[in-house]
């Protein structure tokens, strides 16, 4: 019996190191996969699916460096969601109030260059998708 | 703290893989290799001699022994092609990595790299 639990055991373990390869394989091409993407231009494709104009793409553009840059100044310096929300909706007024485009945005910083993907873990981790769940 | 059983795990992984295998073939439809190769400055001209060159190299990949292709040969090709970056090792990992992901045919190249050791090589 005991022998028989050893080569269960012994299976699980087998097992367990096969499944971590499948992890460690799927880790890896997820992480060439947003690296490709970063350099495919996420935001602009999801701007223009939106219907932005290339004055507005550049204008919300300059803003996101703005508020990159703001995430490490000073506490009364940082960016907050409501000024987000309001800068976005002047930037495109059309998508005022769209909590979905919202959301699009947050969420396509992470996988943009590696200046927004620190802008995309600050307004995660200050709640701003929640705070656009909550407003809806 | 959820209580999962081995069985979950298993199906969890068998899940993410199938994802993961759907998100390389829409990956596949863009062209990533274009994306890449523009990033780091080649022209359409670069872009087209890279492409013929990895034609090629797939297509004596699957011929006999003797005309295999090695990875100096393939640098070599690769830094005429695109004298700015030669020697940039990041940018030749890049560039096969991308191959993994990009149409079958390059697939496939991919994995005569990997299983000749080039990608551990940079």
């Amino acid at each position: 019996m005991r022998i028989e639990g050893a080569s269960l055991l012994d299976r699980v373990d087998e097992r367990l190191t096969e499944l971590e390869a499948h992890v460690a394989q799927i880790d890896m091409v997820q992480q060439l996969i947003l690296r490709l993407l970063s350099i495919m231009h996420p935001l602009s494709s999801a701007l223009s699916q939106y219907g932005a104009t290339a004055t507005q793409e550049r204008d919300l553009m300059d803003y996101l460096d703005q508020l990159a840059g703001r995430v490490h100044s000073l506490e009364r310096n940082r960016p907050t969601f409501d000024e987000f929300r309001m800068h976005v909706g002047e930037i495109l007024p059309a998508l005022r109030d769209d909590p979905e485009f919202l959301r699009l945005i947050i969420d396509t910083l992470k996988v943009e260059r590696l200046a927004y993907r620190a802008l995309h873990e600050y307004m995660v981790g200050q709640g701003w998708l929640g705070r656009i769940a909550a407003k809806t | 703290m959820t209580n999962r059983s081995p069985l979950d795990l298993e199906g969890r992984v068998a899940h993410l893989e199938m994802m993961m295998d759907l998100i390389v073939r829409l990956m596949s439809m863009t062209q990533p290799l274009s994306h890449v190769l523009e990033q780091f400055g080649a022209t359409r001209t670069q872009e087209q001699q890279m492409l013929k060159l990895l034609d090629e190299l797939v297509e004596r990949c699957r011929g006999p022994e003797r005309g295999r292709p090695s990875r100096a040969h393939f640098e070599l090709h690769v830094g005429e092609i695109l004298p700015t970056l030669r020697g940039n090792r990041d940018f030749l990992q890049l560039l096969m990595d991308t191959l993994k992901v990009e149409r079958p045919a390059y697939r496939e190249l991919h994995a005569y790299m990997c299983a000749h050791g080039w990608t551990a090589q940079t």
